[in-house]
């Protein structure tokens, strides 16, 4: 029997992200131990049954500490993702279907700030704001919202310029009907895949600003401070940062298979392999047809 | 070309002035009073007022915008609040550290990674193309300061080759320095290298399947003569434009991975900027980074357009 194209990914990737989800929403109301409990005589211990990945330094369980991150971790990637899409797709359909003004407004916006990485904007809004939650999802938020706007942009105006777009349009429909009835239903499967892909941009991102201490701050266990926690104690138990570690991995890794596996579903624009940026620039990139999926003649040359 | 390079270069300089802009605007304009962001709502009058004649806060802010502006061109950016030290010689002295452990990843990790997702394409649906896949994956969920930790363990303390952080300076020598430099670098280097890899086993599939690679194979050439000589040219463009894209994630990687390692860099200073609020150093830092970013966008671009001269006619977009 063949399988539809992706249906591996996705059986593998949902698993994954499934299973951590659970973990996430499960941690919000039960971990097998306080995760801020400490015991500093049973620190450092090894997996055993009653702590199932061991200890951490002071004696806290780091499995409850791990389901906990995830809650932090998915959490500020799914609310970043939220506000980015809410913000971004609105602008980017502004730039495909406003008219010329419009769409120079939108794209000098977006390159503008393309030129901010996630850590920069989260460093800019410690200084503001201190340390915090908020800034950890807004400084992604900001990126999310400039990808989606990108990359609603770019699709968008290429539904736009299709002939049922234009006889919508001479049919007396709106700009936000067409958007909303013609534009959207569109390019909602390339959309779903940028999702997933912000969704593991976000993961690494909330890992590397909590590790700076811009994110969430203690008692709340995150991925990040647990890793900078891990890497003192290293010489003692690598362990500590192997937990977290594998933790964001398989996160990351769950959400790339899923994005694979609808890329192949939904996006046929999109081949494997290439992160769906949002850039337009790399529009060549992405005007590529897999190659998998092609009756290539050149395959037995080739071999 | 010459037209298509300066309008390129005229809308990354436009970019960048945004930019500073920005975070002129977010720093200094939105918050009120800089000093009061500063100080903190305990501070003293006095110290406050002092604070204002120090920065020269009592100027309208347009004033002070188009100072600050000029100073990066007289290379008069203000003294740091808590180094003392002129903005602009910190900044200088950092960027020594920071941009070549950049450049040194991206000379890591371009390299294997073309050749890697080349060898892979050319071996398409064999154990080692998934192996290379089964990597690439790998290295696109781990992120940079995590494999940073790891070498750390690897190669300092399990092997005790090399010490487990921290930078000597250029003036101990090009080589005690740029080996306190390897380690960082390979950290942002093999995620970097799993993306690229990723894009270039893609490209490459796509160019084999062209019809040029079917005619020159017609004509006789072997397959080494067309990968090298038709395919990896044709690959360039989704390769350049990814790496180039990257280079974003890479200044970001690099500001984590440089608190791994306690190297002292750009990065290392603006975090601890930042947390001081100290402003001088945060916008000075915040704006260079994001230039590095656009410059690196803009030889991308004009590198595509070198190789591939439709894009040229086509305009920057």
């Amino acid at each position: 029997m063949r399988l539809r194209p992706g249906t591996e990914q996705l059986l593998v990737g949902g698993l994954l992200i499934g299973v951590i989800t659970a973990l996430a929403l499960l941690a919000m109301v039960w971990t097998p131990h306080d995760p801020a409990a400490l015991n500093v005589a049973g620190r450092l211990a090894g997996p055993g049954i009653d702590h199932w990945l061991g200890t951490d330094y002071l004696g806290r369980d780091l499995a409850s500490m791990v389901m906990a991150g995830a809650s932090s971790s998915l959490g500020t990637a799914v609310a970043a993702v939220g506000l980015g899409a809410v913000v971004g797709i609105p602008l980017g359909l502004l730039a495909a279907l406003g008219g010329r003004i419009a769409d120079a407004v939108a794209r000098g916006l977006i390159d503008l700030f393309f030129a901010f990485p996630v850590v920069l904007t989260a460093l800019v809004l410690l200084a503001l704001n201190g340390p915090g939650l908020l800034n950890a999802v807004l400084a992604i938020a900001v990126f999310n919202a400039t990808v989606f706007a990108r990359i609603t942009r770019s699709t968008g105006r290429a539904v736009a310029s299709r002939d049922f777009v234009r006889a919508a349009h001479a049919a007396g429909r709106g700009t936000l009907g067409i958007a909303w009835g013609h534009v959207l239903p569109n390019i909602r499967g390339v959309l779903l895949v940028q999702t997933t892909v912000l969704l593991s941009v976000g993961i690494l991102a909330e890992a590397g600003l909590t590790y700076l201490g811009v994110g969430a701050q203690p008692p709340q266990p995150t991925w990040g401070k647990m890793l900078l926690d891990a890497q003192v104690f290293m010489q003692l138990d690598p362990r500590q940062a192997i937990v977290p570690g594998s933790a964001i991995a398989l996160s990351v890794l769950g959400l790339n298979l899923l994005g694979d596996g609808l890329r192949d579903r939904f996006d046929r624009r999109l081949p494997a392999g290439i992160p769906a940026t949002g850039d337009p620039r790399a529009a060549l990139a992405r005007r590529m047809p897999e190659p998998q999926r092609r009756p290539a003649p050149v395959r037995t040359e080739a071999r | 070309m010459l037209t298509f390079a300066i309008q390129r270069a005229l809308t990354a300089a436009l970019t960048l002035l945004a930019a500073s802009a920005l975070v002129f605007l977010v720093l200094e304009v939105l918050p009120g009073d800089p000093a009061l962001l500063i100080l903190g709502e305990g501070a003293r009058p006095d110290t406050l007022a002092a604070l204002r004649q120090e920065l020269g806060l009592d100027d309208p802010a347009v004033t002070r915008y188009l100072r600050w502006l000029a100073g990066f061109v007289t290379g008069d950016l203000g003294s740091s609040l808590t180094y003392g030290a002129p903005v602009a010689e910190l900044l200088a002295e950092r960027s020594l550290i920071t941009l070549p452990m950049a450049a040194l990843a991206l000379v890591l990790a371009l390299p294997l990674a073309i050749g890697l997702g080349t060898w892979a394409a050319s071996r398409r649906g064999t154990l080692d193309d998934h192996l290379v896949r089964l990597a690439s994956h790998l290295g696109l969920a781990l992120p940079s300061f995590w494999i940073g930790i790891m070498l750390i363990f690897l190669f300092a303390i399990s092997l005790t080759w090399t010490t487990a952080g921290g930078f000597p300076g250029w003036q101990a020598g090009v080589g005690p320095a740029l080996a306190a430099l390897l380690l960082p670098a390979l950290a942002l280097a093999l995620p970097e290298a799993a993306i690229v890899a990723r894009i270039t086993r893609g490209a490459v599939l796509e160019a084999l399947t062209a019809e040029f690679v079917r005619t020159a194979r017609a004509k006789g050439l072997g397959r080494r003569r067309v990968l090298l000589g038709h395919v990896l040219g044709h690959a360039a463009i989704p390769v350049l434009t990814i790496a180039g894209l990257q280079f974003g994630f890479l200044m970001a990687g690099a500001i984590l991975v440089e608190r791994v390692f306690a190297i002292g860099g750009l990065g290392e200073l603006l975090l601890n900027a930042a947390g001081q609020r100290d402003l001088p150093v945060i916008k000075g830092a915040v704006v260079l980074i994001c230039a590095v970013v656009v410059a690196a966008n803009l030889v991308v671009d004009l590198l595509n357009a070198v190789i591939d001269p439709r894009l040229r006619a086509a305009g920057p977009r």
